[in-house]
């Protein structure tokens, strides 16, 4: 019970502290004013402005963000697999021309089986020749881990590491592809419904609802099969073109979060503000509502990314995302679906799945770290 | 309240007509139709004239609204479509044995609903108790270690561990069976050796959301007035949590649990083509490829069903756990 007592005491400094620069960010003056009145020294208020620290809500937000070990973590595993993915394949023997080269082993070219002369007529002049016979170079399919190979080679003959690196730039990248889309789509439609109301309201939800019944997973089977079929995308592009239809019915959950939040804001007095001063719906929409948003917005943003790495990942391991040949974290992990290879070569299919999981796992750290930042009623 | 439920229902039912009407226009665009692709194979094999089958295969297409792939034929495929799924005919699958979808979908969704079931009560065993336990020794060392684990669980994707597991328990240790439901043995008891894999894997992925989630809403009433004034009367530490705050902290739990009937029912896709498992998940996702398409739209609209239902259980649900909310805004 003691100790129950004493630790509200303590927050309750710790929340004092925090509320001095809480408050800063919002009105200066009262904090000069706390500050004042804490030194007892109310003449000289242009030094004590410098003293009482004034941080901009901007900083706020980073301070925070990066007091949390978690989302600090989170981020240099963003980082790092970034420059896995786009600095890595420098490194890397095995990249040519922005693919994989095979191992072809070069030593076996040169050895010489068999040499002949032969002589052959073309019309009237006649040829000599010398017929050679050489082994072919051979791929080093499956190859073991090894120096030169620090995680082996696939059953194509590809470095599995450094198409762990190609496949990263598609995975890593095709995120923001999606969410930026997804948010475009969702904060218009978000907007315009929570703003007007009424029967665009209406209507719009209902788009939302309908949109937000459809299963997404079966939907992206059948795309799959109607863009291979129909030739649209052979190569990378068809996941693109995937995503871009994901992204067509995955904006109703942006389309709700903006919705609601300015359906509560349109009732606070600055919106009056700015409806008597005559400014125009757009202004009002865009400068004035949308950066209330935005925090929220770049939370789910953030986690949004993590979730279509796994969309990705998910396509890739069915088999119906882009052709197996390209490399993607989803299209290194489907592999495990051959129960041999499962067993026998895990190096194959590990290192995409815990690249995969890696990169999930920080963008919800960055994320949630992002949100606790953002939230003004947290105290730590 | 009856008014209001009446008014969600029919709402339910706009919703679900629109739904309806993209899967159908999108599942005629495949290409692929099994019927079609399948007697085409087997009349050709017989040595019949390529016309003849044609004509053939058009009377019968005919028959089920699928011989026209014109926007007006799809259109035309879909009310009488429609016109069968009002009555609950939802139609024949080609794939398996001509049976009609919904007996194809009933025969199935068992195993999936088993699986789900029992994983759902073991994620509530540990997650609810756990979420708790973390709030209230908030930013103490378990509430670290129990966030962090839940957080690595919510990023592991389905397959992912579930070809770990199989590698690991399954084939390197030998302490599961994987693959299908039985090896040979037969029994419940063979059975279950079979499911314990998948549900670890659905319970593991499934339970950082749910402990988060009580977490955060113990949070929040224990920071409510209601707790402190319980506290300021003396009651003991352990009276507090669990006969105050565990019963509010339950008020948002069993809304969050509506929302979990499509998976309940809907069967995991990836997990059970992982595990080999002959749930419905599975069976849809060869129907679909296969183009079978009175399955794929009868499955889609299960799917739809259960959600649209799922979110209307919930808000009710909210008014029944908590008489503070009033229905009928």
């Amino acid at each position: 019970m003691e100790e129950n007592k004493k630790k509200p005491a303590e927050e309750v400094k710790a929340e004092n502290a925090e509320n001095v620069l809480a408050e800063g960010t919002l009105a200066p003056e009262t904090t000069v004013a706390e500050a004042e009145t804490a030194n007892g020294d109310a003449l000289h208020g242009e030094n004590l402005t410098e003293r009482a620290k004034v941080l901009s809500p901007g900083m706020t937000v980073l301070k925070r963000f990066f007091r949390s070990k978690l989302s600090v973590i989170g981020l240099v595993t963003i980082v790092l697999l970034f420059l896995f993915a786009f600095l890595g394949p420098v490194f890397s023997p095995w990249a040519a021309n922005g693919g994989t080269a095979l191992d072809t082993n070069p030593e076996l070219i040169k050895e010489i089986l068999s040499a002949s002369p032969v002589t052959y007529k073309v019309g009237d002049i006649e040829y000599e020749a010398l017929a050679v016979s050489v082994r072919m170079p051979q791929v080093v399919k499956l190859g073991d881990i090894s120096l030169s190979h620090w995680l082996g080679t696939d059953n194509m003959g590809y470095d599995v590491l450094t198409r762990l690196m190609y496949g990263g730039r598609v995975s890593l990248t095709i995120g923001f592809v999606v969410v930026i889309i997804e948010t475009i789509i969702g904060v218009i439609m978000g907007g315009i419904a929570g703003y007007f109301g009424k029967w665009v309201d209406n209507v719009i939800m209902r788009i939302v609802d309908i949109l937000s019944c459809i299963p997404s997973l079966p939907i992206m089977l059948i795309l799959s099969v109607i863009f291979t079929n129909s030739g649209i995308g052979a190569d990378i592009s068809k996941l693109y073109y995937m995503m871009i239809v994901l992204c067509l019915i995955g904006w109703t959950g942006t389309a709700r979060l903006v919705r609601g939040q300015i359906l509560s804001l349109r009732e606070q007095e600055f919106m009056l503000a700015a409806k008597a001063s005559g400014l125009s719906t757009v202004s009002k929409i865009f400068k004035h509502l949308m950066p209330n948003v935005i925090p929220q917005l770049i939370v789910s943003m953030t986690l949004g990314l993590g979730s279509i790495i796994l969309t990705e990942a998910t396509l890739g391991f069915l088999g119906i995302g882009a052709p197996l040949g390209t490399a993607t974290w989803g299209n290194i992990i489907n592999l495990a679906n051959n129960s041999s290879y499962r067993q026998y070569y895990p190096n194959l299919w590990v290192g995409a799945g815990v690249c995969i999981t890696l990169a999930i796992l920080a963008f919800n750290f960055v994320g949630d770290g992002l949100r606790d930042a953002f939230d003004p009623k947290m105290k730590r | 309240m009856v008014k209001y439920i009446i008014k969600r229902v029919l709402l339910a039912i706009l919703i679900l007509f629109g739904v309806s009407i993209i899967l159908y226009v999108l599942i005629r665009c495949m290409p692929s139709n099994y019927i079609a692709d399948q007697y085409l194979l087997t009349r050709s094999a017989a040595g019949v004239p390529l016309e003849q089958i044609e004509q053939e295969l058009h009377d019968i297409l005919a028959g089920y609204g699928l011989e026209d792939d014109s926007f007006l034929g799809i259109l035309r495929g879909y009310f009488m479509w429609l016109g069968k799924f009002v009555k609950g005919d939802m139609g024949i699958s080609f794939k398996y044995q001509n049976a009609p979808v919904q007996d194809v979908i009933a025969q199935y969704m068992w195993l999936s609903f088993g699986i789900s079931f029992v994983a759902l009560i073991l994620e509530m065993l540990i997650a609810i108790p756990l979420g708790i336990k973390c709030a209230v020794n908030q930013y103490g060392k378990l509430d670290y270690i129990a966030t962090v684990l839940c957080m690595v669980g919510i990023a592991f994707p389905s397959f992912f561990l579930g070809n770990l597991f199989i590698k690991w328990f399954a084939v390197d240790l030998g302490w599961f069976e994987t693959g299908g439901l039985t090896s040979g043995v037969g029994g419940f008891a063979d059975t279950l050796w079979h499911l314990v894999l998948p549900m670890s894997v659905m319970v593991i992925l499934s339970i950082g959301g749910l402990m988060r989630y009580t977490r955060t809403n113990t949070l929040e009433v224990l920071n409510a007035d209601y707790i402190r004034t319980a506290r300021a009367k003396g009651l003991s530490e352990r009276k507090v949590i669990y006969k105050h705050v565990f019963r509010n902290t339950m008020i948002p739990l069993v809304t969050q649990l509506s929302f979990t009937l499509p998976t309940l029912f809907g069967g995991a896709m990836i997990t059970e083509q992982v595990f080999g498992l002959p749930g419905i998940g599975q069976i849809a996702y060869n129907g679909l490829l296969a183009g079978d398409v009175f399955l794929a739209m009868g499955y889609n609209m299960f799917l739809a069903v259960l959600t649209v239902i799922g979110v209307l259980l919930a808000d009710i649900m909210y008014a029944v756990v908590d008489p503070r909310i009033k229905l009928g805004a």
